[in-house]
């Protein structure tokens, strides 16, 4: 009864979540048609701004942050936050780019990036080990804090390896692999579909199975719901917490390496700066909460979908500066976490009317 | 659906349009995307009006947006938007040279000319690199300033930045270069270079014992921003002002009191808002293939004398506009929120 309840309310989130993106899309696709129609009237060549072609050639730059938002699915799923992600990110494609150059001179450039590319996620898993000791070891602590220092140690780090240069490696085959995987694509069904996208999803898939059809998801939830009873029921909390913590980190390696691709193979300090922020809103609007114990990821990449068609939306056919989008999207994060409240404010209202209805016939 | 709604709102707005006429201009029906480093920033506003003042003249459209935090990714993300709004020309002033290549060759091979102003993108990844002044021109200009303040005679130094200074050392090269080479320059004695490191207090003391062992100095160039003020409050503080002026690159915002109080008739920094009016027209016309950017290639901006596209030290192609911008008494004021 209760597990078929919780699963009535996922599915009416992430039924919300399909609303909402629906909505959303046919808002945009209506203000297209009325630009092109200004434009043709001005005697101009329509471009077809808004369609899905665009939004799906053009994903990339809202993908980056989604491979984090997984990581930081977990990490909310158990009630923690980690704030350093966008740091954890930088330095891992720090220590990438500043290890590749003496690797290519002892062995292949082949060779040479896969170990770089190692390294990289390495430096994710190392620093997401940090993080998770520090937060599982001083439980006095909140994570918050204890992630806004490592982030500050983090990207103090970057600094210390690159300084204020740009890290390129110009006309290096390898090295330009990079932006291969960042804005490759492959054909199907006649759609040119960005690989980024086939990374994210076949992810996505790895953490849904994990999260949602095994044991290691439930001791999880179990986590997140009350870490006390988690305990007493046999979970070892510290040492699966550390874990999360550690593949938080990787996602956020998964990024950098994308990340790096995205901006012609360069590398610098203040890379991915303000991308845990992305990385918590995406997840917090996938239905996940800090208060943790519920979430689902199928919720997550409905999410990462919304806020690119979103951000695109009001970047292009409604013009809306950069910097102002990010109003519109946190006034939906700020409407999505106080909805299910709201919602549930609601429900319990009318159980406790109907309650009294039933005690009055009686 | 889409297609059909289009036609038909496209006719209403025709039939309530046709009452109009329009003259045409060379930028009729071309969009043109600004993007800058910074938003919000007051350099870059000066910038935009610069396009402003073009796309009156000249009939285009444009956009401007620049990302918040100064990121390269908020950059590709603005430009990725404009590729899809169908620009004809990108204008962009990058945060990073090398990390905006590729989406700005994604940009041109879809038809769209881009031009790097003010910030260059790396010669691969543009058509044109549009900037304020060439080294010599920075050099000259300066020193052509303090020579006619000083009636072409006397004393004249440098208080300049670091010893190392890339580009100070290159304006002054071509400083002395011309001290030597034109005639005019003959009565003008140069005593020679100090550094003041970009340090107020130490260009401060420099040029105070500058002042103590030429007491008959009459010019001092300071090629810095950073120099500039200590140089002028040291000035001041001596007594010299009237007998000692100075010139340089300076803020507008930094020298105001200095300029008004008489230490410089007049000091210099490239003028945003005349480099984004030339880029304008630049862009305009290679969207029009009117201009092509080749080495030699010309171009006629009203105002503007001798355009002319050079090859550029990364490779590329640059045109500099080389007329800097003087802060005067009468002038400084409205520069301070600017510069």
């Amino acid at each position: 009864m209760k597990a078929k309840k919780a699963l009535s309310r996922f599915l009416r989130w992430e039924t919300m979540l399909i609303v909402l993106l629906v909505v959303l899309w046919l808002v945009f696709d209506a203000k297209d048609a009325s630009l092109q129609a200004a434009r043709i009237a001005k005697g101009r060549r329509a471009t077809d701004i808004f369609n899905f072609t665009n939004m799906l050639n053009g994903m990339g730059p809202y993908l980056l942050y989604s491979f984090m938002a997984l990581g930081m699915s977990l990490i909310l799923g158990m009630g923690d936050i980690d704030i350093s992600v966008g740091a954890i990110a930088a330095l891992s494609a720090s220590v990438m780019g500043t290890v590749y150059g003496p690797f290519k001179k002892a062995m292949s450039p082949g060779l040479a990036l896969a170990l770089a590319l190692l390294c990289c996620v390495m430096t994710g898993a190392a620093c997401g080990f940090l993080n998770g000791f520090l937060v599982t070891r001083f439980r006095e602590l909140f994570p918050m804090i204890i992630t806004l220092g490592t982030q500050l140690f983090y990207r103090g780090f970057c600094y210390l390896l690159l300084g204020g240069d740009t890290l390129q490696y110009k006309d290096d085959a390898a090295w330009a692999g990079l932006k291969k995987l960042y804005s490759g694509s492959v054909s199907i069904g006649g759609l040119s579909v960005p690989t980024m996208l086939i990374w994210f999803l076949l992810l996505a898939l790895m953490f849904f199975v994990f999260l949602h059809l095994t044991t290691g998801g439930r001791r999880l939830f179990a986590i997140g719901t009350n870490r006390v009873t988690a305990r007493y029921s046999g979970i070892r909390v510290d040492s699966f917490e550390l874990c999360m913590f550690v593949i938080c980190g990787v996602t956020a390696a998964l990024s950098s390496m994308f990340y790096v691709g995205s901006v012609s193979a360069t590398v610098r300090a203040d890379a991915m700066t303000g991308y845990e922020m992305y990385a918590i809103a995406v997840a917090v609007l996938g239905g996940f909460s800090t208060g943790g114990g519920k979430g689902n990821i199928v919720g997550v990449v409905l999410s990462v979908i919304i806020f690119g068609v979103m951000k695109k939306g009001l970047g292009t056919v409604f013009g809306l500066p950069d910097s102002t989008v990010n109003l519109a999207v946190g006034l939906v994060l700020i409407a999505s976490s106080v909805l299910p409240n709201l919602l549930e404010d609601l429900s319990n209202w009318r159980r406790v009317r109907r309650q009294h209805a039933e005690a009055k016939l009686s | 659906m889409k297609k059909v709604l289009a036609i038909v709102l496209a006719l209403v707005l025709a039939l309530s349009l046709m009452s109009i006429a329009t003259a045409e201009k060379a930028g009729d029906g071309l969009t043109i995307g600004i993007v800058y480093k910074q938003s919000g920033n007051a350099y870059f506003q000066a910038g935009v009006s610069g396009f402003a003042k073009a796309a009156e003249e000249l009939g285009f459209e444009f956009m401007h947006d620049g990302p918040e935090d100064s990121s390269n990714d908020g950059q590709e993300r603005i430009i990725r938007n404009y590729i899809d709004m169908g620009v004809d020309v990108l204008c962009i002033s990058a945060n990073d040279a090398a990390g905006l290549v590729d989406v700005c060759n994604e940009a041109r091979a879809k038809g769209i000319v881009v031009l790097s102003w003010d910030a260059k993108v790396d010669a691969e990844g543009r058509d044109l690199d549009i900037e304020p002044a060439s080294a010599k021109a920075i050099g000259v200009q300066q020193l052509e300033s303090i020579a006619e303040t000083m009636g072409y005679e006397g004393q004249l130094a440098i208080v300049s930045a670091g010893a190392t200074a890339p580009n100070q050392n290159l304006w002054i090269s071509f400083i002395e270069e011309e001290l030597k080479a034109n005639e005019k320059y003959a009565k003008v004695e140069y005593l020679g270079v100090v550094y003041g490191d970009d340090d107020y207090t130490k260009s401060y003391d420099v040029t105070k014992s500058l002042i103590d062992k030429y007491p008959d100095i009459k010019g001092l160039i300071v090629p810095t921003t950073n120099g500039g003020p200590a140089v002028a409050k040291c000035i001041m503080d001596e007594g010299k002002v009237g007998q000692i002026k100075m010139t340089g690159l300076t803020l507008a915002s930094d020298m105001a009191e200095y300029i008004k109080g008489g230490v410089a008739d007049a000091t210099f920094l490239w003028n945003p808002i005349e480099l984004g009016y030339v880029t304008a027209y630049v862009g305009v016309a290679m969207a029009n293939g009117e201009f092509e950017a080749a080495e030699g290639a010309t171009i006629e901006v009203p105002g503007f004398e001798g355009l002319e596209v050079i090859p550029s030290d990364d490779g590329g192609l640059i045109l500099y506009l080389n007329k800097l911008n003087p802060f005067t008494p009468e002038t400084v004021d409205a520069w301070i929120d600017i510069l």
